[in-house]
């Protein structure tokens, strides 16, 4: 078993099948027998990490993802499917689904980490960039130059879509 | 202030939820925006979100509880926030959010306490909250607060979800056009752009500049000639002889960083351009080569007409990598093919003369021994009437799982056919096989594929042979029988004959004098041909042939789980008058836009390459 200490100092106990899901606790424990400290998780909370610990423990019998070399075109990515589980697990509130997003990233999970950014795309789908700033609340930052530029790509892209 | 909640519903019904007291709302954004009159027409919009409610009896509040989640709404809603750019306070937004937080739990606290009943007014209260803390939510939070590695994986997401390169040059831009950091990210990462397809005008800046910006990453390019107009008055096509040279001196100067290259080119000019510029070239990461030479059949002379690119065929002279081979409509420099990685080969419309020989051909079959798929349409080996070649012993094709096997005639497929053995095949198809006698055909595929599990047959027309005692049923029905794992079967314009052997009961001999004793067939145990056969997917068949297919099979006990059809007002008027009595036979009836690939095969494709793993495991051991 392994114990987590999490930033809000709520403890989880989990089997070592489910905990070593997370690259970073895999590391932690050095891949050997029961840890009796618990290992602490500061950058995730408890409503977090309890999240994370359902998709782990809903996926620990699947086999292990391959490491994917750099430059692996997109739609050869041996990523794990989206099944309804997923589908439905990743159906959050737009707060939890960043936390998420983090705590994949931070904890080393990278089936987590691709269901939670693929549902970001999914989001900005058919979107402007316009509405992309408001719905992300994004400053643009571009210089007046850049603006110009940004027209005429615009306009390129009509052109394109005609 | 009293702020006015649209879409405003009829008034006789529901004018008191038009108006609520200030301190129960955020003045920002003022207003829930009405779905019609303002909307944005280029907007993409869910049909049903997108409406007013549509009569007295569906209310504000039933709208909302629908529709409070709906990204419509949401766009719009957020589309009434100043600009990013322009500074607001985030604390006012925090507070308001909390507000809403403790108005959301005292109305749920409400609903529970009132429950079983449940009133409109709270509930469309609630799902104006909920909706408001959405849009709340999306304001508090900015994705720009990620580290780069995750928005650039979300962008990678973006494009992958894509469909088609005009879809994929729009998100392209759009990534670009967000914010500068953005821009930034996108630009740096050479994936975001190694997917090329020269569709732009000449001298295609936009894909030469996704080329530069892919870096050293492996591209994968794609170019289809446009074919020229029918009336030859309009503008003319984009590649011409200088324009296609061009082109491939580009994208030939990074030929050491493709991995895939797919031609689809229309006049013999760029042919030859392509021949000659391949014939020059080395391509060491090249995994998949696909050139369609489009119009009229290549090889075919006409009087007067010169193919000098016919002496010239493609040589890909150092593409040790290359997986995946179509060739349509031009030929190959068949010596010089590097077959070992080879997993599918597909050879299409070619002359005889295009095609390799036979000995070329069984030797590249024989040096491909991953070879998965197979398919030969129009195309095979040269005729060989050499007696030392008629007796040559089958190649082992132990990987081959595909096979399709088309337009030809069925002398020659069944010579094709006698040049390998396949005993592992799974998807197996038939298509537009021509011939007056299939009988030598169907008899040689007895036991040929005994684990075939998807079988696709259109256009073989095997003719009911009634005259002839049935020779052709009982030889159908012995090749069917020799596939008893078949599950899916697609059948397409073909004979309704073939779909007979499907329905008939096979009496196995008399075992006993209790057998010989009964009195009528019927009583007599019987098999059922293709007894694990569920699914159906079917085109251009008689109605009438398909409800005795489905309702025989359901007598037999062997009900039919899903049967497809391709949707299309044709397909309905054809089948109106049996679909009722189809529909009573099998568990379900599914119309689908095309028989191209039913969700079944995606199961089976998945247990196959399991299957496979394990096999070229136990292989490589050996």
């Amino acid at each position: 078993m392994v114990t987590v200490v999490v930033s809000d100092g709520v403890t989880f106990t989990m089997e070592q099948d489910v905990a070593f899901q997370c690259g970073l606790i895999a590391d932690f424990a050095g891949g050997g027998g029961d840890q009796e400290e618990p290992i602490p998780i500061q950058a995730v909370n408890s409503t977090v990490m309890r999240k994370v610990i359902e998709y782990c423990e809903h996926h620990r019998n699947d086999p292990p993802q391959p490491e994917v070399p750099e430059g692996t075109p997109l739609e050869r990515k041996d990523r794990r499917g989206r099944d309804a589980w997923d589908k439905q697990f990743i159906q959050v509130e737009q707060e939890l689904l960043f936390e998420i997003i983090l705590a994949a990233n931070y904890l080393n999970i990278k089936p987590l980490l691709d269901l939670g950014c693929s549902q970001v795309a999914e989001m900005m789908k058919g979107k402007t960039p316009a509405e992309i700033q408001q719905m992300f609340n994004i400053v643009n930052g571009f210089t007046a130059d850049e603006e110009a530029q940004n027209g005429e790509g615009e306009e390129k892209a009509r052109n394109l879509n005609s | 202030m009293s702020l006015r909640l649209l879409p405003a519903p009829p008034a006789t019904t529901a004018a008191t939820h038009t108006t609520i007291p200030a301190s129960a709302t955020i003045p920002v954004p003022a207003t829930i925006p009405t779905p019609t009159g303002t909307h944005n027409p280029t907007t993409t919009v869910a049909p049903a979100m997108n409406r007013m409610p549509q009569s007295f009896d569906e209310s504000f509040d039933e709208y909302m509880h629908q529709h409070w989640d709906s990204d419509w709404l949401l766009r719009r809603s957020l589309s009434r926030f100043p600009d990013p750019d322009i500074p607001y306070p985030r604390s006012v937004l925090e507070i308001r959010f909390r507000m809403l937080k403790v108005e959301l739990e005292n109305l749920e606290a409400v609903l529970a306490a009132a429950a079983p009943l449940r009133p409109p007014i709270v509930g469309g209260r609630i799902a104006v909250i909920r909706h408001y803390l959405k849009v709340l939510t999306w304001r508090l939070l900015s994705i720009n607060k990620f580290p780069s590695e995750i928005l650039s994986e979300i962008f990678r997401y973006a494009l992958m979800s894509s469909r088609g390169d005009q879809q994929t040059v729009a998100t392209r831009l759009l990534l670009t056009r967000v914010c500068r950091r953005w821009r930034h990210l996108a630009i740096g990462d050479g994936i975001l752009w190694s997917q090329i397809v020269f569709r732009d005008p000449y001298p295609f800046t936009r894909s030469l500049t996704s080329l530069k910006r892919a870096g050293s990453i492996p591209l994968d390019i794609g170019i289809a000639e446009p074919k020229k107009p029918a009336n030859k008055l309009g503008p003319p096509p984009m590649l011409d002889a200088q324009s296609f040279t061009y082109f491939l001196d580009q994208v030939l100067r990074r030929a050491s960083t493709i991995r895939s290259l797919h031609l689809w080119l229309e006049s013999w000019d760029t042919a030859i351009i392509a021949l000659q510029k391949f014939a020059h070239v080395d391509m060491p990461l090249l995994e998949e080569f696909i050139l369609h030479r489009l119009g009229a059949l290549y090889g075919r002379v006409r009087p007067g007409e010169v193919q000098p690119a016919f002496k010239n065929p493609i040589i890909l002279w150092n593409a040790p990598r290359l997986q995946s081979l179509l060739i349509n409509g031009i030929t190959f420099d068949w010596d010089h093919i590097a077959s070992s990685n080879l997993t599918r080969l597909d050879l299409r419309r070619m002359t005889m003369a295009a095609c390799p020989s036979l000995l070329q051909f069984r030797e590249m079959l024989s040096g491909c021994p991953r070879l998965y798929r197979l398919a030969l349409d129009a195309s095979g080996p040269r005729w060989d009437n050499n007696p030392e070649n008629r007796n040559l012993a089958p190649v082992d094709m132990r990987s081959l799982r595909s096979l399709f096997i088309g337009d030809q005639s069925v002398v020659y497929a069944l010579f094709v056919l006698s040049q390998f053995t396949a005993p592992r095949i799974v998807f197996l198809a038939l298509v537009d096989l021509k011939g007056e006698d299939y009988g030598p055909l169907i008899q040689f595929l007895h036991h040929r594929f005994p684990l075939v599990q998807v079988m696709d047959i259109m256009g073989v027309l095997v003719v009911d042979d009634s005259k002839q005692e049935k020779i052709n049923l009982t030889r159908l029905v012995g090749w069917l029988q020799s596939m008893p794992d078949l599950t899916v079967l697609k059948i397409k314009a073909s004979s309704s004959f073939i779909l007979e052997a499907f329905i008939c009961k096979i009496l196995p001999p008399i075992n006993n004098e209790e057998e010989a004793k009964l009195p009528t067939e019927n009583e007599r145990p019987f098999e059922v041909v293709c007894p694990r056969l569920k699914y159906l997917g079917f085109r251009r068949q008689r109605p009438a042939i398909i409800h005795r297919l489905t309702s025989t099979r359901k007598e037999l006990g062997v009900t039919f789980d899903k049967v497809y059809s391709p949707v299309s007002s044709r397909a309905l008027e054809r089948l109106q008058e049996f679909l009722p009595q189809i529909k009573a036979t099998v568990n379900e009836f599914v119309w689908i836009p095309d028989l191209q690939s039913i969700p079944e095969e995606d199961s089976i494709k998945k247990q196959v390459n399991q299957e496979d793993i394990a096999f070229f495991a136990s292989l490589n051991e050996d």
